[in-house]
């Protein structure tokens, strides 16, 4: 008896002992690259939040196999220090990475890591992505590419604004303006490429650089093409100046819609006030935007959870960029991980490859289905969702479409119409 | 003289209000920013003439510029000057460049540099991008400009990145390149810009004093988790066989 006692405790003492040598090593690491600091620290900073609550939540639920799941965040605050970034985290051992928040980061960090051999997983920037970062092989995308996007807001434009104020969609003149970077020239292509695909009337392009543009001629040019609807993606304080100079001009536009990183941020709104009213947005959804009976019901559950966890954690519901980060993370946490052979960066982009959750599924109405390799949507998440905003009043704006997200109707009414 | 008088009254009217809403804009904004040289575009990639290796395959050559400005009797007229990629702004007053005899124009020559081929900054200063060489020369002559009539504004870009960064920057300026003087500066941080006026011609640079970025983790690897519950219940289940087990062996040595 006193043998098998003694048995019982030496097993006891040795489980342990090995739990005691459980270093932080165990934990599982995983690099985050985002701009906390700068001029997109605001955006960058949400969406770093996002991810951290990510890891917390799945944490809670008892990490990846047991392992948990420490973020170690290295400030990006520009495509300058994106290489340097990626190769302190691969001194340190770390070959997952989160990023980025912005097309021009996103470039050089899934590049840099592709090239060490790690994976790079974006969760917000929808920007063209070049050829070295090996998309869908080490990178992969969550959000709506910029091209999505782009598409996104042509086609709300023809099938429901248009018809709702009886103009035949093929006698309008479109005319695309967007700030010319890795951001910009993606959501422009998007809506040239649906522009093309209607036969709709493209009736110039005009790129500019936000840095040393001089809006009032460069709308006054914009204004010569005589559009009726302006697709527009730029960032914040020149999209608030062109909007500005459409209205001080006088611009007759039946239509004005643009994208992320401006048209949505609620500081377009409380900047331009009235100005804004009518204007249309296509982008990622925010937390408290989003109908929650479009989810799906795990979706929508954790949707609750997580805005919970972020309001206790940061004072704030989830921002579009907050949402994103977390639904980006939380799917590569526990949707792709466990079901990788190994933390490697080829079987966990093996597993992401895999991985096929329907739309809905995650809180921000995303699935997650990655473009076959070989495929011009290789490593884009072809389930991600995109939803339209519209400023429907001083302040507030609201997602008006698709219908299963939409909290408000859609009214063409609040158009341009000096 | 009236009409000059009124000119005069009116640009400082229009300098005033511009102050004034500059001033009331910066404090209205909802993100609570600086209300000039300012945005929340995204810093484009810093153009260096020396690289570091790992931005060195992809940079760009940074760009140079040179303006040709006609001199009236009271010198340049009011010119702004900036480089293609947006490095360097430089903003004469009128008169900054004085009138020569026989001379109708000025050239301006703005050219990026190697500060490492300069002295160093000193003062714990390390320079934060290109150095950028301000020339100015009197046309048709060929007069190589020797002094300023009036200061002049000079912002220079600075690049960020893990190694280099900082939470001031300054801008210092030298006529020769072997004394650095630092100019009372403004440091715009979120725009990675900096700017000063000088009032003399020659190389100006963006010094910091280095502060590398943190690398920080969270949670910390020693909270939550779904490992600590069991870590934590079998080391207070070691303790207590430990306690036990001394207990018996003690007991059985007395028998």
């Amino acid at each position: 008896m006193r043998r098998l006692i003694g048995l019982a405790m030496t097993l006891v003492v040795v489980g342990a002992g090995c739990t005691g040598a459980r270093t932080p090593a165990e934990d599982l690491v995983v690099g985050a690259v985002y701009p906390l600091a700068g001029s997109q620290g605001p955006g960058g900073i949400d969406e770093h939040n996002g991810v951290l609550v990510a890891a917390d939540l799945a944490n809670a639920d008892g990490g990846v196999d047991g392992r948990s799941i420490v973020i170690r965040s290295v400030d990006t605050e520009g495509p300058d220090a994106a290489p340097g970034a990626i190769a302190a985290l691969d001194g340190d051992g770390v070959n997952l990475v989160l990023g980025s928040y912005g097309s021009t980061i996103s470039a050089p960090a899934s590049s840099a890591a592709a090239e060490r051999g790690m994976l790079f997983w974006e969760t917000g920037a929808v920007g063209m992505l070049p050829p070295a970062s090996d998309a869908g092989g080490l990178t992969f995308r969550v959000p709506p590419t910029g091209e999505v996007l782009g598409r996104a807001a042509i086609t709300f434009i023809a099938e429901h604004v248009a018809p709702s104020l009886h103009r035949d969609v093929g006698h309008l003149r479109y005319a695309v303006s967007y700030v010319h970077d890795a951001y910009g020239d993606s959501v422009a292509a998007g809506a040239r490429s649906e522009l093309r695909r209607r036969g709709l009337t493209d009736v110039g392009n005009f790129p500019y650089d936000f840095r040393t543009v001089d809006m009032a001629s460069f709308v006054k040019r914009v204004a010569t093409a005589r559009p009726d609807v302006l697709f527009v993606s730029a960032y914040l304080d020149d999209a608030i100046a062109l909007r500005r100079q459409l209205v001080a001009q006088h611009v007759p536009l039946l239509a004005n819609i643009g994208t992320s990183s401006s048209y949505c941020m609620p500081a377009f709104g409380a900047t331009l006030g009235r100005d804004a009213v009518g204007v249309y947005a296509s982008d990622k959804p925010s937390a408290s935007s989003i109908d929650p009976k479009g989810l799906r019901p795990d979706g929508r559950a954790l949707l609750e959870r997580a805005n919970a966890a972020y309001r206790a954690r940061f004072g704030a519901d989830m921002s579009p960029a907050a949402l994103a980060g977390f639904s980006g993370a939380w799917a590569l946490f526990t949707d792709v991980l466990p079901d990788a052979s190994s933390m490697a960066p080829a079987d966990v982009a093996e597993a992401a490859r895999a991985v096929d959750l329907p739309r809905g599924s995650l809180p921000n109405g995303s699935g997650l289905r990655f473009g076959a390799l070989g495929t011009a949507s290789a490593g884009d998440n072809v389930a991600a969702a995109s939803v339209i905003w519209e400023w429907v009043s001083p302040g507030h704006a609201a997602v008006i479409w698709p219908p299963a997200f939409a909290t408000e109707p859609i009214d063409p009414s609040g158009s341009d119409a000096w | 003289m009236v009409r000059r008088r009124a000119g005069l009254l009116l640009g400082m009217a229009v300098v005033a209000a511009y102050v004034g809403l500059a001033a009331w804009s910066g404090s209205i904004s909802p993100l609570a920013r600086g209300p000039l040289l300012d945005g929340i575009g995204p810093v484009q990639a810093y153009r260096w003439v020396s690289p570091p290796p790992e931005l060195a395959s992809t940079n760009v050559e940074p760009s140079s510029l040179t303006k040709k400005l006609p001199l009236t009797p009271n010198g340049n007229r009011g010119a702004s000057l900036v480089s293609s990629d947006s490095q360097i702004t430089v903003v004469l007053p009128t008169g900054a460049i004085g009138a020569r005899a026989g001379d109708s124009a000025v050239r301006i020559d703005l050219t990026p540099g190697d500060p490492a081929k300069l002295a160093p900054l000193g003062g714990g200063l390390d320079a934060f991008g290109n150095s950028y060489r301000i020339e100015a020369t009197y046309l048709p002559s060929g007069t190589e400009v020797r002094g300023l009539g009036a200061q002049i504004d000079v912002i220079l870009v600075y690049p960020v990145t893990t190694t280099l960064h900082s939470t001031s920057h300054e801008l210092l300026a030298s006529t020769t390149g072997e004394r650095w003087k630092p100019l009372n500066s403004n440091d715009a941080i979120t725009a990675q810009q900096v700017e000063a006026l000088t009032s003399e011609l020659g190389y100006v640079v963006v010094g910091g004093v280095v502060s590398p970025l943190p690398i920080t983790n969270s949670p910390s690897a020693s909270g939550g988790g779904a490992g600590n519950a069991v870590a934590i219940g079998l080391l207070a289940g070691a303790g207590v066989c430990l306690l036990v087990g001394i207990g018996l062996v003690l007991r059985g040595r007395g028998r």
